[in-house]
């Protein structure tokens, strides 16, 4: 058992190195393939978190008519962070709103003198609502049709955001339709390129794998070395294209970051956060893949 | 002892390769099978190597039926027929030596036997000093005898050489048949298909002629009748 395991690896590691060129054609094209596989789940992750900054701008507010007690306002704040809806709600006093509208018009003094004659504050209290998802806002904002707070809601601002919300919803859904027809296109790309790849390394050893039968050897012993050589092109066409995409990333997450204001993207720390899932994904589809295909391919010439 | 019972190869659709042949080959015989191209020599070979299935008949080696044997028993049977073939058919990325060895690797010989058995087999056939090369660096000679060798290395009791001499000049093809009969004289039976007429009559041995399929010869000591 150990004599026939290290002569696959023997046979294997030999036949990469005496068919060098080829070997490195072979894992030249997996890493073109990975680097592409990577760049598309950069992209995705950029897109996600640019999505993510945009939905995080936008909230509604519920405008309450002045003098409306806080506490009834409490009890509507709770009642909201109780719908699975619900990510967050802030209140905010009418003090709070007033300072907030000086500091919004402190050059125009038309608007300030103005504030300055009505003499009290003429702002209520507001409502700052925060949904997990933009398609929620429609249904958090059915609860106010309801009549009874047709006297203490002076305006919920649902329709200044909603084209803003529609839009948003429309370019995350379209940006992740586009993102996995790409992953789709890509992944079938892949496919072939090694399907192909295999074939003809297998196919330039046809008269090989006759001998080899000729000579008494078992079809496990002949297939055994060709799936070892799969997990050798594997092996390293996932290290090197890490050893790429490191500093590519590295180099390009400044640019990125000034594109989006400075906000942090961390596109390395999600490459080393889910490490084992997208390299070690990798290594394990690429090593599937070439089994699969040399098995097929193989087992054409095996029947001698 | 080989017994080829009624045996029957047609290839589809209706190609009839060779038809009522019965034959016995004693241990240790010498036999030539000769015939012109297309009459079934090579056939016949690739029936006993399994490489090929009967359509009728029953061809056994000792007490073993091999008409039906299971593919999982091929190699067995294919360790224990040593192949000898016009093109050689050697690993062209792999040394003499490790041609050689391949056939031990295969069957799961150890480290240890390979390194003393290689040698002395190269040795026998005449190619000690040339281990280390790629079948592309030795002429067509060295390169059978790099197959002779392979052949032998499990020490078979079936040597079973198809137009061995096809590719050589006469000085080789003379060395090459010196070897097969001294590889005989060792006791193992040869069966060697050639159709040079001037081979088969210098070996004095026994002679089984083809023709369309057909044994239409069978001389102790024969000569080349077509």
């Amino acid at each position: 058992m150990f004599i026939a395991l290290f002569r696959i690896v023997k046979f294997s590691l030999q036949d990469f190195l005496r068919n060098f060129l080829f070997s490195v054609a072979t894992i030249i094209i997996l890493i073109l393939t990975l680097i592409s596989i990577n760049f598309l789940l950069t992209l995705n992750f950029i897109t996600k978190v640019a999505l993510g900054e945009v939905r995080d701008k936008i909230d509604v507010s519920i405008y309450f008519k002045q003098d409306i007690p806080e506490s009834q306002i409490g009890n509507i704040k709770s009642y909201l962070l109780s719908m699975t809806e619900v990510k967050d709600v802030f209140y905010v006093s009418p003090e709070d709103a007033l300072e907030k509208f000086k500091e919004t018009h402190k050059d125009d003094p038309a608007i300030l003198e103005s504030l300055v004659e009505v003499g009290n504050n003429p702002l209520g209290a507001t409502l700052v609502v925060k949904a997990r998802d933009t398609k929620d806002y429609e249904n958090i904002l059915k609860v106010f049709d309801d009549q009874k707070y047709d006297a203490i809601i002076l305006e919920k601002n649902f329709e200044d955001h909603q084209a803003v919300i529609e839009k948003v919803t429309e370019i995350a859904e379209k940006g992740e339709k586009t993102a996995l027809g790409i992953a789709g296109i890509f992944a079938i790309v892949a496919v072939l390129i090694i399907f192909n790849t295999v074939r003809i390394a297998i196919y330039t050893h046809r008269d090989e794998i006759g001998i080899m039968k000729l000579v008494g050897a078992t079809n496990w012993f002949i297939r055994l070395p060709y799936l070892a050589s799969g997990i050798i092109y594997g092996f390293l066409a996932v290290i090197i294209s890490v050893i790429i995409t490191y500093p590519i990333i590295g180099f390009i997450e400044p640019y990125m970051t000034g594109l989006f204001g400075g906000t942090s993207l961390n596109i390395l720390s999600f490459f080393t956060r889910n490490y084992l899932f997208i390299f070690g994904g990798q290594f394990l589809g690429v090593v599937v893949l070439t089994i699969v295909v040399s098995s097929l391919a193989v087992g054409r010439y095996l029947k001698i | 002892m080989i017994k080829f019972k009624d045996i029957e190869k047609i290839y589809p659709p209706k190609t009839v390769a060779l038809k009522n042949i019965n034959l016995e080959i004693n241990a240790g015989e010498f036999v030539s099978i000769v015939g012109q191209s297309g009459t079934g020599k090579t056939t016949l070979i690739k029936l006993l190597t399994a490489e090929e299935r009967v359509t009728r008949g029953k061809i056994t080696i000792g007490d073993w039926d091999i008409t039906r044997i299971k593919q999982c028993d091929v190699p067995v049977l294919r360790r224990q027929i040593g192949v000898i073939f016009q093109d050689f058919k050697l690993l062209p990325k792999k040394t003499i030596f490790e041609n050689v060895a391949f056939a031990l690797e295969v069957c799961g010989a150890t480290q240890g036997r390979i390194k003393k058995t290689v040698p002395q087999i190269l040795k026998i056939v005449g190619l000690e000093g040339k281990a280390n090369r790629y079948p592309k660096q030795i002429s067509g000679g060295e390169q059978q005898r790099a197959v002779i060798a392979r052949s032998l290395i499990h020490r078979p009791k079936i040597l079973v050489a198809d137009e061995p001499t096809g590719n050589l000049d006469s000085v080789n093809t003379r060395e090459i048949a010196d070897l097969l009969l001294k590889i005989n004289e060792f006791g193992t039976t040869v069966l060697l298909v050639s159709h040079n007429r001037e081979l088969i009559n210098s070996l004095r041995r026994r002679v089984v002629t083809l023709e369309q399929g057909v044994v239409v010869s069978d001389q102790e000591v024969g000569k080349y009748l077509l």
